[in-house]
């Protein structure tokens, strides 16, 4: 792999101070869960980061935020924190049903945004995003953080350049679904909420259900009400990734199909195992699978020439030269970014464009989204990846977005 | 929601052998539940009748199945079953399924459920998704029947299906005392945005919400205006002028420029950003008006605008006296920079420190052209020794393969750091050709360091090569008198990871020498793949010498570790022959860790097995908790 200089961070990187209201940005982070207390501390590795203002709505997340984060005001609720004008920017770990809300409220307040994978629950949320993203002229990153790796980097880099000839396939292998990661799988029988738990507002936008531990905090994601299951955990890496690859950050499938296990879980509803196949324009096909003792996990491209898998573990290449070979700067060259929490932070002083902005989040998520919709309906779904539009069945176009439970809109 | 099955061997493939049976019956379960309604429609309406959450939801997945699948199809039993549910649990999920596969017909049902707070929302979120008149009449006359909470959802709805024949209802709503209620209003006017719902705001009291809305319809005079108005908030000014920007550049010019001197720096961005799309290289003019923060800004902007005649302004920007504003336009050179700019690059990059030289260093490793890299090559010659080394790093960078006999001299150079930059450019540009010249450097090299340089540089050429061939190596190892050359030679061997070499490290386990002896064996440790497996395991196992034992097996362990075709169970038996050869509870541990990582009955197995070795009990029942609860899901 090119030994190559790292670039984008310079100019902001000496900018200490006059560039915002503050000398530094000051961040607000909403949702101090599994996730948003990790990367929380990430981004208070960065000199130029000060989290400011810490948000959640259970009592004991928010107060191991504070203990990581003591000079941070805390907050229950979001729209306290993103009232607070001496936030510049936002990072967002809340559940896939708060995406939405959380982050188009944080736009209209002038906030600049990190937010989490997928970009939303459903792709009309998602859509809300990038409009609000767009008419606010904020600055947004997805926590699609593999593009920041080199590994991915240069995988990409050689589908894009043609090493491996024309590409017919991609095979994306993800986890199954429903891992029980807290332990609290069993724990289905619904019944009063813990004390340190709002749950009408952690609910939020969903349809109204009694609270049971089974459906909260790390396994809400096995559930369609308020996640997607591992495909949607995952797509908004592997098949980023691969759509990366194949410089499709602005188009999509023409036609995508599913079908999947049901799930012996009585609140999990999304499948444990799954397979999707996207069809692209060109000939080109896209198989999607959790949990497949026959797909390799990560992101594997086959081309006439050869082929390029890469996952976190490392990158192989057919033919294994492949994986020696260079890349010239007449060639494709991706950005190279230092980490990408931090080319936010850039992005927040330069205002420049980040690696993985919204409407790439929505392209990257859109083949989950009707993945997702192709195995509860049982058909196959055509999508116009220009005008983004499910075509000739409007059952599954219903399925596209969600009615918020009020007051909640977007 | 139940998804389309997997087609049964797919399952197979995917459900490891563990709990099979226990699955087994929750599928025959699931496919007799569904055989019996799939041919009995209305008995899965009763069954959903009776649900209530906490209890088996198969029949309200499977009816939520039947809605996606069958459509209007179905809605008459919808209907029905919603009649005649007991439960708010049953209401609901019959709600879901006609909020797809419903129509005009249900409206009236789920109206009626809108006068109920407890069943209002599921109504709601049926009806929003029912296109047609019906629908939306209902949810419109029901504005005036219901109580706040619920006429909020209602508001909502109505703004969301774009409905413009319910402006004069929500327009009312603006001020209600109700702060949701009016906020939901303005919103709604907003997603409608017919001109009367444009109108309706316009007219409305200001208020952040209606500013929002009203940035959703605007046209330049609504921009303008909540421009100009005062109490806006900055986040709204700024979108205001955005969206104005887009919409009438020339009315916005005078305003971006007055925005460009503000003293909000959100706003001055804003300004920056939208100028540099309207007014292309010309905004550079600007540069010395502004802040070090706006010049970086300006900087960026026109960098990633593309627009024409920018690399003189990057030029120029780069001998700026802030730093901060050199980088940015060095950072803009990456992308906009030509063969002309290689000396200025290479400049400052040998003269300059930290994130300026590395932004320097970044473009003269990324501006585009082939006369780029011929005037980085031409230049290596006659420069000074800082400056050599920073282009002959850029050669490496570029991968300038037709660099090489430039890069071979100077790899000779008397000066150090010219001579180690240069080995290491060749490790990114020397192709299998060069490899006998490397060979030949490598040979007569005296100092360690600069040796271990090149092993990496041969290693990395011989693996440019599709065959990987070691031929030139294995000569020079047995034409090689020294054995610090020796050594570095089985180095490049092991690297390069050729199984044409493993007879002569076989061989060189045997050396008198034994520094030799210990490289051959770092050299099978190291290897890319795991073809040495079995070598490694007979040191492992034989006797005598300890050190080696333990070195044999650590390698053998980390082999085993790397990507292979072996199933999972093939490997477990690999680990259990680690296992049984470790003597000591390092390396037992070192097992256990991979054991604990590879999912598959086996390795429980091997695991369990070790449960009652005193010296590692406690790694052992970790590794069968862990192994046990990942096996108990699906994988």
């Amino acid at each position: 792999m090119n030994r190559r200089v790292f670039l984008g961070a310079g100019a902001a990187a000496v900018l200490r101070a006059d560039v915002l209201p503050s000398a530094r940005v000051s961040l607000g982070v909403v949702g101090l869960g599994w996730m948003g207390l990790a990367t929380m501390k990430i981004f208070m590795t960065d000199p130029r980061v000060q989290v400011t203002g810490i948000c959640d709505i259970d009592a004991d997340h928010l107060n191991e935020g504070a203990a990581a984060a003591p000079d941070a005001r805390t907050f229950h609720e979001f729209e306290e924190l993103l009232a607070r004008p001496e936030i510049d920017a936002i990072y967002m770990a809340v559940p896939d049903h708060w995406h939405a809300i959380v982050a188009t409220s944080a736009a209209r307040a002038g906030k600049d945004i990190y937010g989490e994978k997928p970009l939303a629950h459903n792709w009309a949320e998602g859509k809300a995003i990038c409009d609000a993203v767009e008419r606010y002229g904020r600055v947004w990153q997805t926590g699609s953080w593999q593009r920041s790796l080199p590994d991915f980097r240069f995988a990409c880099e050689l589908v894009r350049n043609g090493r491996i000839g024309k590409v017919s396939k991609v095979e994306v292998g993800l986890p199954a679904g429903l891992t029980d990661w807290d332990g609290t799988g069993r724990l289905v029988k619904s019944g009063p909420p813990p004390k340190s738990l709002d749950w009408q507002r952690w609910l939020g936008p969903a349809p109204w259900v009694p609270y049971a531990a089974a459906r909260v905090h790390k396994t809400w994601r096995w559930n369609y009400d308020t996640g997607g299951g591992s495909l949607m955990d995952w797509v908004g890496h592997h098949v980023d990734i691969a759509h990366w690859g194949l410089d499709l950050d602005n188009s999509g499938p023409i036609s995508v199909e599913g079908s999947g296990e049901p799930s012996p879980h009585p609140i999990w509803d999304t499948p444990p195992l799954w397979r999707v196949t996207a069809r692209y324009a060109g000939d080109l096909t896209m198989t999607i699978a959790g949990g497949s003792a026959g797909l390799r996990p990560g992101t594997r491209w086959i081309g006439e020439e050869g082929w390029v898998w890469v996952d976190r573990s490392g990158i192989e290449t057919s033919p294994r030269s492949l994986a020696s070979s260079r890349i010239s700067p007449n060639e494709v060259r991706l950005p190279v970014t230092q980490s990408h929490h931090r080319q936010f932070v850039d992005c927040v002083f330069t205002r420049g464009a980040t690696l993985t902005p919204a409407h790439v989040a929505l392209r990257s998520a859109t083949p989950g989204y009707l993945g997702n919709i192709a195995m509860r309906t049982g058909r196959t779904i055509r999508w116009d990846p220009v005008r983004q539009r499910i075509l000739d069945d409007p059952i599954a176009e219903r399925l596209l977005g969600r009615t918020p439970r009020s007051p909640w809109s977007l | 929601m139940s998804p389309a099955r997997l087609p049964p061997v797919a399952a197979r493939q995917a459900f490891p052998s563990r709990g099979r049976r226990k699955r087994c019956w929750r599928w025959l379960l699931f496919l007799v539940t569904a055989a019996l309604y799939a041919t009995d429609p209305e008995a899965l309406v009763r069954q959903v009748a009776t649900y209530d959450f906490g209890k088996d939801p198969s029949a309200v997945r499977e009816l939520e199945a039947l809605a996606l699948r069958s459509g209007p199809a179905i809605e008459k039993l919808l209907l029905s079953g919603l009649a005649s549910a007991r439960t708010l649990a049953a209401k609901d999920a019959f709600c879901r399924g006609l909020a797809v596969a419903g129509s005009g017909a249900a409206a009236p049902a789920l109206a009626a459920m809108l006068a109920k707070l407890d069943t209002a929302e599921m109504a709601r979120y049926a009806l929003e998704r029912i296109p047609g008149a019906q629908a939306a009449a209902r949810l419109r006359d029901a504005l005036s029947r219901t109580s706040p909470p619920v006429r909020t959802g209602i508001v909502v709805s109505l703004g969301r299906r774009k409905d413009a024949a319910s402006v004069p209802a929500i327009r009312l709503l603006l001020d209600a005392k109700d702060r949701q209620l009016a906020e939901a209003a303005a919103a709604a006017l907003g997603h409608i945005g017919t001109p009367e719902a444009r109108e309706a705001l316009l007219a409305a009291r200001p208020s952040a919400a209606v500013s929002a809305a009203l940035l959703a319809v605007a046209d330049a005079g609504t921009y303008l205006r909540l421009y100009s108005a005062a109490g806006q908030s900055e986040a709204v000014r700024i979108a205001a002028l955005e969206g104005l920007a887009r919409v009438d550049h020339q009315q916005a010019r005078p305003l971006l420029y007055a925005a460009l001197k503000s003293d909000s720096v959100r706003l001055q961005a804003a300004a920056i950003s939208e100028l540099a799309r309207i007014e292309g290289t010309s905004l550079a003019n600007e540069l010395p008006n502004v802040a070090e923060r706006a010049r970086v800004q300006i900087l960026t902007a026109l960098t990633e605008s593309g627009r024409p005649g920018v690399r003189p302004v990057l030029v120029e920007s780069a001998a700026s006296e802030s730093e901060a504003t050199r980088i940015a336009a060095l950072i803009g050179l990456a992308k906009w920079g030509t063969a002309a700019d290689v000396a200025l690059l290479a400049g400052r990059a040998a003269s300059a420190s930290g994130d300026e030289q590395s932004a320097a260093r970044a473009a003269l490793g990324a501006i585009r052209g082939a006369r780029c890299d011929d005037a980085i090559v031409q230049a290596i010659p006659g420069a000074g020794p800082q400056v050599k080394v920073e282009l002959i790093r850029a050669v490496g960078e570029r991968s300038i393969a037709t660099a090489a006999e430039v890069l071979l001299t100077a790899a000779s150079d008397t000066n150090r750091p010219v001579r180690v930059e240069s080995i290491r450019a060749l490790r990114e540009t020397a192709s299998p050709r060069q490899v006998p010249a490397l060979l030949a450097l490598l040979a007569k090299t005296a100092a360690e360091n600069d040796r271990k340089e090149l092993e990496r540089t041969v290693a990395s050429a011989i693996r440019r090569s599709k065959e990987a061939s070691v031929g030139d190596v294995i000569g020079a190892y047995q034409g090689a008198a020294n054995p610090d050359v020796r050594i570095s030679l089985m180095n490049v061997l092991s690297s390069a990871g050729n199984a044409a070499a493993l007879p002569l490290i076989r061989e060189s386990l045997r050396d008198a020498n034994a520094d030799i002896r210990r490289a051959a064996l770092n050299a099978l440790s190291g290897w890319p793949s795991p073809e040495p497996l079995d070598d490694l395991l007979a040191l492992a196992r034989a006797p005598g010498d300890a050190a080696r034992q333990i070195l044999a097996l650590r390698g053998y362990i980390k082999l085993v570790q790397l990507p292979s075709s072996r199933t999972p169970a093939e490997t477990a038996g690999l680990l259990k022959t680690a296992m049984a050869a470790a003597t000591r509870p390092d390396e037992k541990r070192a097992v256990l860790a991979v054991v604990q990582r590879l999912v598959c009955p086996e390795s429980l197995e091997l695991a369990k097995s070790v449960a009652g070795d005193p010296q590692i009990a406690g790694e052992a029942r970790l590794a069968v908790t862990t192994l046990e609860r990942a096996l108990s899901f699906v994988k």
